[in-house]
């Protein structure tokens, strides 16, 4: 059960956890998240690499890889072109990938993220995701609303430019994130 | 945060995984009878998942009291599990995953058997009468190619696992031999190191989260026999978030849902994140 009470709590727990492991997943997506109960739990870490961290405790970018996921549209455009990445930044980008298609389903997604796609053009660089999904809301019938904050949290995700896009941190101060 | 002047870096390596050693053996399996009196709730709540779980256990495996079976894995630390069927492939990447009980050795006169085991009965509330765990099975050489490159370099390959001790199966499909055909020796390696840092980095999450508080799967214990490595997971009965989508008619979740799930999966990454 998730109510805001509990939720500080589970934060701390991870964070002593993983300030120690510094690892990038480089492969989230809704199929490599697995349920048991109630609670959900990353898997799949096959392609998890180990961030790199300067002496003085910064952060290094990634040098580009051989081998990244498989399904395109969770890929971060910066891995897409094969540029250096903060291994971090990259798998925000998939978290909002995931959120995406978990509020609207498949359909508002973009398929890869290269400028050629018109809904990724729309969306991560142009900063018109409540549009797409205002067109795409008005032809579904079963109407799941979706609240302004949400889509303010997702376009905040899915920017192209990985120093614009939120880091974990800017999430969990979101007030979609932190209230309800 | 990331300086925009600092030069990329490589990735530091992993260590090496630690293993521990195992072995594949048959015995006797007492199974408690759900349909005796006293077992009556198990039977029901059996009943209720069969009807509605994505994955299932053969019920008629469970029915039997006693049997000699095979696919019993026995590992160091007295920690045995009873391979089950295969259930997937893909939830957890390209490897294949069983379902598997674990076991405990039955005792006769305060004594306990060597080769006699009994199923673990699962917690009060649970959905499913025994506990269970996901065993993901792969071959020594896919986790550790470099070992075997040493010394055999031709047709290594087309005995992929034909040296299986796999005797007394009764319910063994034999899918395991066919695990380590890669014919391509760069995919090989490429699964290979995939196959070892996944388990690498489910170990160094275990030793910094040994409560299991971050959301990450964790490896309850990872055992080596001679020709397969078995990595031994908690089951998430409930498949994955996709799954979840896929039941509602346009693949949707309620936002109240959606929020939920999301501040799962970035648990984990609150505390990855250097510098909050």
């Amino acid at each position: 059960m998730t109510h805001s009470s509990t939720a500080p709590h589970w934060f701390l727990q991870g964070l002593k956890t993983l300030q120690k492991v510094k690892l990038c997943h480089r492969n989230l997506s809704l199929e490599n998240v697995l349920i048991r109960g109630d609670v959900c739990y990353i898997s799949s870490l096959g392609l998890s690499l180990r961030v790199p961290v300067s002496e003085d405790g910064t952060v290094l970018k990634l040098m580009p890889q051989a081998v990244c996921g498989k399904k395109p549209e969770y890929i971060a455009p910066e891995v897409f072109q094969n540029e250096p990445f903060d291994g971090y930044a990259v798998d925000l980008w998939a978290a909002g990938v995931m959120l995406c298609q978990m509020l609207f389903g498949g359909d508002v997604m973009f398929s890869a993220p290269i400028p050629e796609d018109p809904k990724f053009q729309e969306i991560c660089i142009h900063g018109h995701l409540k549009a797409v999904v205002d067109k795409f809301q008005a032809l579904v019938t079963d109407q799941k609303a979706v609240s302004d904050a949400a889509i303010d949290l997702l376009q905040s995700m899915l920017r192209a430019d990985p120093a614009e896009r939120l880091t974990l941190s800017e999430v969990q101060e979101h007030p979609w994130f932190k209230d309800g | 945060m990331v300086r925009a002047h600092d030069p990329p870096a490589p990735s530091p390596p992993f260590d090496p995984p630690k293993l521990c050693d195992g072995r594949r053996t048959a015995g006797h399996v007492q199974v408690p009878d759900p349909t005796t009196e006293d077992a009556g709730p198990l039977e029901m709540s059996w009943k209720a998942v069969s009807a509605g779980a994505l994955v299932e256990p053969s019920p008629t495996k469970l029915r039997r009291t006693s049997s000699i079976a095979g696919n019993i894995l026995v590992a160091a630390e007295k920690k045995s599990y009873w391979l089950q069927r295969k259930i997937t492939e893909e939830s957890h990447s390209h490897n294949y995953v069983r379902i598997g009980f674990p076991l405990q050795n039955v005792t006769m006169d305060g004594e306990e058997m060597s080769n006699a085991w009994t199923v673990c009965k699962a917690e009060e509330g649970s959905m499913y009468p025994f506990e269970m765990v996901a065993i993901k099975v792969q071959s020594h050489r896919q986790v550790f190619p470099e070992d075997e490159d040493d010394e055999e370099e031709e047709g290594e390959e087309k005995e992929g696992g034909a040296n299986k001790q796999e005797g007394g199966d009764d319910d063994n499909d034999n899918s395991n031999s066919q695990l380590s055909y890669i014919s391509d020796a760069s995919v090989r390696m490429t699964i290979a190191r995939n196959a070892k840092n996944e388990i690498s980095a489910l170990q160094l999450i275990k030793a910094a989260d040994p409560d299991g508080n971050g959301n990450v799967l964790r490896a309850e214990l990872v055992v080596q026999d001679m020709v397969d490595v078995y990595v031994i997971m908690p089951y998430c009965k409930e498949g994955t978030l996709m799954d979840m989508l896929s039941a509602d008619s346009n693949g949707r979740l309620e936002e109240t849902e959606a929020r939920k799930y999301f501040r799962h999966v970035l648990n984990v990454r609150f505390s990855a994140c250097v510098g909050w």
